[in-house]
């Protein structure tokens, strides 16, 4: 089986995120950068079906040089090869231009099934993974936490509100990783030894012949507002204070 | 590396690649094809697997504990160990350093012990089973037949057998050489083990299928004291020729310890040859018992060492993130001001100087260790002679003040945890306390501190021919005051210097005093040396770091001072880091390392109230 697993590089979560002061960014110097938490399940799905079924997994991953570190720890984990698009032209790629850059490379590989994390942690667009199904001309499987393969099928189940859906396609497909999926491995120190020697493609976007113009462009980056100090009410008198409470709640946060 | 409670990850990058400049250890073939970026994953991979596993079970090992059952002998450990112990042996940390012809990854021990680091913060009982594979294997390594070799190393390798060591008895403690277990010579070349070992850790457990024990025993016949002592491997399992687990061996465990702390790690007592048919295989040669346990002693102690500092890392981090957060009082400049905001307790001077001791501790005791890897590296990979030498040097005379001091340190940081939680400290459900617990026993076994002492006055020291070790170190510790000179303010120098200075008149003293038979008032001041030759290698090593950090910490922050100096600490992590590892070393030379002084003075007395005293002295207790 030929599997693909599409990974990005993002912020660690527990990273304290600064925008920059220009408003054009956000610091990136003092950050760690980890795999996408949601692609990490895809990577662990596609390492699983190649256990079970056979086959090899590579790793596709569109990002500035230190994105390699993820591809990195993804052939670590036991993917076999990776390809790293790399292009300054891509810095500020929007979901269709990454898309279009993942279906390219993808295009050029053999390729059964596709798995892409639901989303990237860091700008929560959710668009990657269809758009390449999109344009890819294949189904698509999205916010999947469970898969059942049998020859040349999958069946998934995708929650909803309230409620579970049970379904099934042909393959090549793509399938975009929830949380619940599975409980990636760590990588190994044999398999991080082994990494080194794994080969990864770098390609850019000359190469793919891809369109780099984005369709939208974040304007600016706005921190989230500093949290306001708190009001401690003050007196003696309970109700009073109760009233006051009531009075600020209606006057001033106008929650009532 | 990221932000985690255990473990400052920026302050082990700063020691192993600024400091130590591990790159320079690519001169020897078996490391040059590691490069950063592969130490870096390794870190990565051991700080992810601590912080998810490690840390996530440490308060069941304090709290559920482990379970004995008094029928079978055997013991239940937490369900969460489990998972952790899988992680750790299937990335493969417990053969991080072994040579590949081995099976191991061949690493350096530098990364081993910055690894062990973020294993013990997060949970140092569990991480005991982990090493204790480990310890066993590589004693089987260097000293095993291909036999043994053959029956034991793949699944240890394999991280599916544990291992422990055992030399405790009930009436051989200090006094290994007392033990009483016995070994009689078979037919077939093995031989049959009685006796009880008490103490054990990882003596007994259900994590791995089988457990492969080192005893030390006396084979019928043979010297008493240690001299006479061989060791001997012995399965808790036998195991067929097809290398799968055979039937049970005679040994089981009657009972584990209920203790202060480490409650997860079972503290075994293990009878063999209950039934007179307990098999043991020599390992080594008959009577090299101790010779050969030394290896496996030295390491451990070491590990201890780490253990101590590990906790106390552990401590320290959440010690800080408590005072940030917890609000209480004024700022003192307030006192008077009824109605000032009330400010996090880290703002509070004396809450300050206390994380300060704590941070300037762990990150000595951190350069010490790693210090200490660095140093074992070049001992197991040069060949130059005059390089060797000097590099055992270093280890010899180190190794007592990693364990001795570090471990001594350990029960004090912790303690500083708990005060700085306040009451709440104090209490169970807040974590510091556990870790005071779990320290306690660091100063204790693998040698009491008392031994530790005395093999550092002793051993690496008086008895050492020209004091070479001792000379060595001196040679180590005037390069730093030399490279330190125009970087550092000579008021960080001079103490340094001062100490050396002190330590060469004390050393000369208990010299006379060996040559004048004058033991007792020579012995008396063994753990005193260890105590004050502890803070004056920390102070040396936070001298050395300062020639790094103050050139970096100027590049952040040039001259800026007050507002300006506070905006750029809180805009630029690397400027928070440098500005405070300069402000750590400062303290801990300026604040800590000065009681040194007060320590060589009471050694220098002499005072022989200890050798006077008599055991009738001590009244108002009770004779039995
Ligand atoms: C949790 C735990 C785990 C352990 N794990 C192991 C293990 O895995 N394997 C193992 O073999 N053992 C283990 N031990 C045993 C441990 O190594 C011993 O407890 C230790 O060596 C001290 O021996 P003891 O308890 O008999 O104390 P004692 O030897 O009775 O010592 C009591 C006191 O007297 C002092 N003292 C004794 N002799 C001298 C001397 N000659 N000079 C100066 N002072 C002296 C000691 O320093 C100490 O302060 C463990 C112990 C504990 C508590």
């Amino acid at each position: 089986m030929n599997i693909i697993a599409c990974v990005k590089q993002v912020p660690d979560t527990e990273a304290q995120i600064k925008v920059k002061a220009d408003g054009s960014g956000i610091e990136e110097g003092q950050i760690k950068w980890i795999m996408n938490p949601y692609d990490e399940y895809g990577v662990e799905e596609a390492l699983r079906l190649k256990e079970k079924n056979g086959g090899d997994v590579t790793i596709v991953s569109l990002g500035p040089a230190r994105a390699m570190e993820t591809i990195r720890t993804a052939l670590a984990m036991g993917a076999d090869k990776g390809v790293h698009v790399c292009d300054p032209a891509l810095d500020n790629a929007d979901a269709y231009v990454t898309a279009a850059a993942l279906a390219a490379v993808i295009k050029g590989l053999p390729h059964d099934i596709i798995f892409c994390g639901q989303r990237a942690v860091d700008d929560d667009s959710g668009q990657v993974g269809p758009i390449l199904a999109e344009l890819l001309g294949i189904p698509q499987l999205t916010i999947v936490t469970k898969t059942e393969y049998a020859a040349n099928t999958i069946k998934a189940i995708r929650p909803i509100e309230g409620a579970q859906l049970l379904i099934e396609t042909s393959l090549p497909c793509v399938v975009t990783a929830q949380k619940g999926l599975n409980e990636p491995r760590y990588a190994s120190l044999p398999g991080i030894m082994k990494a080194k020697k794994k080969p990864v493609d770098v390609k850019n976007a000359a190469a793919l012949g891809i369109d780099t113009q984005a369709k939208a462009k974040v304007a600016k980056f706005i921190p989230p507002p500093a949290r306001a100090a708190g009001k401690i009410i003050c007196g003696d008198d309970p109700a009073q204070k109760a009233t006051e409470v009531a009075r600020l709640l209606r006057e001033e946060a106008k929650v009532i | 590396m990221s932000l985690n409670q255990l473990v400052d990850s920026r302050d082990v990058r700063f020691v192993v690649f600024e400091m130590l400049d591990i790159d320079k250890l690519k001169r020897f073939e078996r490391f040059a094809e590691f490069d950063r970026s592969m130490y870096e994953d390794t870190l990565n991979l051991a700080e992810k697997i601590a912080v998810n596993q490690f840390y996530t079970s440490n308060a069941d090992g304090d709290k559920i504990g482990l379970k004995f059952n008094t029928a079978t002998g055997e013991v239940t450990v937490p369900d969460s160990f489990h998972k952790a112990f899988q992680a750790f042996t299937e990335a493969g940390f417990h053969n991080l350093m072994f040579p590949p012809d081995e099976g191991g990854m061949g690493l350096p021990v530098t990364i081993s012990f910055a690894s062990e680091e973020y294993f013990n913060a997060g949970n140092t009982a569990l991480s005991m089973y982990c090493s204790s594979i480990t310890g066993t294997a590589h004693l089987i390594i260097n000293n095993g037949s291909a036999a043994l070799k053959k029956m034991f190393l793949p699944k240890m390798i394999a991280g599916e057998w544990g291992g422990t060591m055992c030399l405790t008895e009930p009436g051989a403690g200090t006094d290994v050489g007392a033990l009483k277990t016995k070994a009689m010579r078979q037919s077939d070349g093995t031989y049959l083990i009685s006796g009880q070992k008490i103490f054990i850790s990882n003596g007994e457990q259900d994590i791995t299928e089988n457990i492969i024990h080192p005893v030390l025993a006396r084979i019928e016949g043979d010297p008493a004291g240690t001299k006479g002592i061989s060791i001997f491997i012995v399965p808790k399992y036998l195991v067929n020729e097809d290398g799968s687990l055979g039937k049970r061996n005679d040994m089981i465990c009657s009972g584990i310890e209920h203790k202060m702390g480490l409650k997860g790690n079972a503290t075994s007592t293990l009878n063999f040859g209950d039934n007179g048919k307990c098999v043991g295989y020599l390992l080594g040669k008959e009577c090299q018992g101790m010779k050969i346990m030394f290896q496996l002693m030295n390491e451990a102690r070491i590990y201890t060492g780490i253990q101590a500092q590990s906790v106390s890392s552990a401590a320290y981090l959440h010690a800080v993130t408590y005072a940030r957060n917890r609000i209480q009082g004024a700022h003192i400049t307030q006192m008077l001001n009824d109605s000032a905001p009330k400010v996090a307790i880290i703002e509070h001077p004396d809450v300050k100087r206390m994380l300060l001791y704590m941070k300037s501790t762990v990150e000595g005791m951190r350069m010490l260790t790693l210090y200490l890897a660095y140093n074992q590296d070049i001992m197991l990979s040069s060949a130059d002679a005059e390089e060797l030498k000097e590099t055992k040097a270093v280890i010899e005379i180190l190794t007592p003040i990693v364990k001795a001091g570090i471990s001594d340190a350990a029960w004090l940081v912790t303690a500083e945890a708990i005060q700085v939680y306040g009451g709440y400290g104090y209490c169970q459900e807040y974590p510091v306390e556990q870790y005071a617990r779990d320290s306690k026993v660091f100063s204790i076994y693998e040698g009491t501190n008392a031994i530790q002492s005395l093999d550092l006055q002793m051993r690496k020291i008086l008895m050492d021919p020209n004091h070479y070790n001792y000379s060595i170190l001196k040679k180590r510790i005037a390069e730093t005051l030399k490279a330190a000179k125009g970087i550092v303010d000579d008021k960080y120098i001079t103490p340094v210097d001062r100490g050396m200075a002190k330590l060469d008149e004390v050393i000369n003293m208990m010299s006379s005093q060996m040559q004048e038979g004058k033991f007792m008032a020579l012995v008396l001041n063994a753990t005193p040396l260890q105590q004050a030759m502890f803070p004056l290698v920390l102070a040396w090593l936070h001298l050395w770091s300062l020639t790094i950090t103050i050139p970096k910490m100027k590049a952040f922050l040039g001259d800026a001072k007050g507002e300006a100096r506070q905006k750029l600490v809180s805009e630029n992590n690397e400027a928070a880091y440098y500005g405070g590892r300069v402000l750590s070393s400062q303290f801990f030379i300026g604040s800590e390392y000065p009681k040194y002084f007060g320590k060589m003075e009471c050694i220098m007395g002499n005072e022989g109230a200890a050798i006077k005293a008599v055991s009738d002295n001590f009244t108002g207790a009770l004779k039995e």
